[in-house]
């Protein structure tokens, strides 16, 4: 049982390395700005989209917002494309080779901002 | 020594209306007149009483008070009110409201039931005066009868409109209001003017008002036409009228879920209502004080 267990801790160290080393060849794929607060439902704004990788000569970008959205044909290498967000959780932007494989991905976070309300009068207030 | 000691109270009394006009206070005020988006729920116990001006109605108790509040958006919901606020800035906003006429909880069965079980009020009479007593004062003689005998008068509901402006730790609001249930088709109206005071887990509220009642809403729960003067009631039609308001608060918070609360208001009714056969009292206090537990 206590070897099965060291066993099994090894191949997942191994895996892990093994994913860390392919990702790491991937590329990568950048987003700015990375976090999006709303005090409204949605998050809407415009992103910039920095990209580069060695895989593959011409790539898409997947964007996972309201809808899934995919911008092909562009080259291994991009900075500053821009494109509009908008979403009610966190967006999800992929790297993708030509054959659509994921290279890379990376995540807008969404915060929502309680929004405080004005009242007519203080909390317990009796007459 | 006398000019001193008038002058040591001049200053006194400087400083007290310069703090209580100019002095920033420790920490916000703001944060007390703002709510967070979502349901509040809160249950209060205590003691106290809203004081009932109506003939041989008991003073209405209240022992446990509840506190239902939702804030949606523009869209507010507090015990009985309900409140949609379209224009809002930083230190303003104008709602749309919907609230009970506090009139009508005076003639409610509750009440009704106190006054039955109470056997002797211990208001003052309202036999006028023997001549020459005291100050010549024009006397408003009113005849008694049974008030279980007069017509029911029905809880109303008014909605209007509701602008406040905040300033440093001040709130001016003023209100108009008509009546949406159609039973006097009556119209109502204030202005107000509350200065708060917060001092680390200290609250003080100071205020006062000035309500304005029309003169169908007056006749509709004071009036005393047909079946009022059957019951022994003096005639008596209602004219439009001012109820004037002081009111004070102190809460302190021991953390977040538990607090003491306490409220009191004095209100004179003018004599448009106050000289209703109807009317006992024409000088109310109202109170409560007791602990809160907000979930």
């Amino acid at each position: 049982m206590m070897l099965l267990s060291k066993l099994l801790s090894f191949l997942l160290i191994c895996s892990l390395v093994y994913i860390d080393s392919t990702f790491a060849k991937a590329g990568y794929i950048e987003v700015s700005p990375e976090n999006c607060v709303t005090v409204e439902q949605d998050c809407v704004m415009d992103v910039s989209i920095n990209w580069y990788t060695e895989v593959s000569k011409t790539v898409c970008i997947r964007v996972t917002d309201q809808q899934i959205r995919l911008f092909c044909h562009k080259p291994s290498q991009g900075q500053n494309f821009a494109i509009t967000v908008q979403n009610n959780r966190n967006i999800v932007l992929e790297l993708l080779s030509e054959q659509l494989e994921p290279l890379e991905s990376t995540e807008i976070s969404l915060f929502h901002q309680h929004v405080k309300k004005r009242r007519r009068d203080i909390a317990w207030s009796i007459f | 020594m006398t000019v001193l000691g008038s002058c040591s109270l001049g200053l006194r009394v400087l400083f007290l209306i310069s703090a209580f006009f100019l002095s920033p206070t420790a920490s916000s005020t703001d944060s007390a007149y703002l709510a967070d988006e979502g349901v509040s729920l809160g249950v209060s116990l205590g003691y106290g009483q809203l004081a009932n001006p109506v003939y041989k109605k008991d003073d209405i108790p209240l022992y446990a008070l509840p506190r239902i509040e939702l804030f949606a958006g523009d869209f507010s919901f507090a015990n009985t009110q309900f409140a949609w606020t379209p224009v809002w800035g930083n230190n303003y906003q104008v709602s749309l409201f919907t609230q009970l006429n506090e009139d009508g909880l005076y003639f409610t069965k509750h009440s009704a039931i106190l006054a039955a079980v109470r056997t002797a009020s211990g208001r003052p009479s309202m036999t006028p005066p023997p001549p020459g007593s005291g100050v010549e004062t024009p006397v408003v003689i009113k005849r008694r009868g049974d008030i279980t005998k007069i017509s029911k008068r029905k809880l109303s509901a008014m909605s209007g409109i509701e602008a406040i402006v905040d300033w440093q730790n001040w709130r001016f609001s003023a209100y108009w209001s008509m009546e949406l249930t159609n039973y006097h088709k009556g119209l109502q109206g204030a202005l107000s003017a509350q200065r708060l005071f917060l001092f680390d887990q200290h609250l003080v509220l100071l205020g006062v008002e000035l309500q304005h009642l029309s003169a169908g809403l007056v006749d509709y729960y004071y009036g005393s036409a047909l079946q009022e003067m059957g019951a022994g009631f003096s005639p008596f039609l209602g004219h439009s009228s001012q109820k004037y308001n002081l009111k004070a608060g102190y809460q302190y918070q021991f953390n977040q879920q538990w607090q003491f609360i306490s409220d009191i208001k004095y209100q004179r009714l003018s004599s448009g209502i106050a000289d209703s056969p109807l009317i006992n009292d024409s000088n109310l206090l109202s109170f409560y004080a007791g602990f809160a537990w907000n979930f």
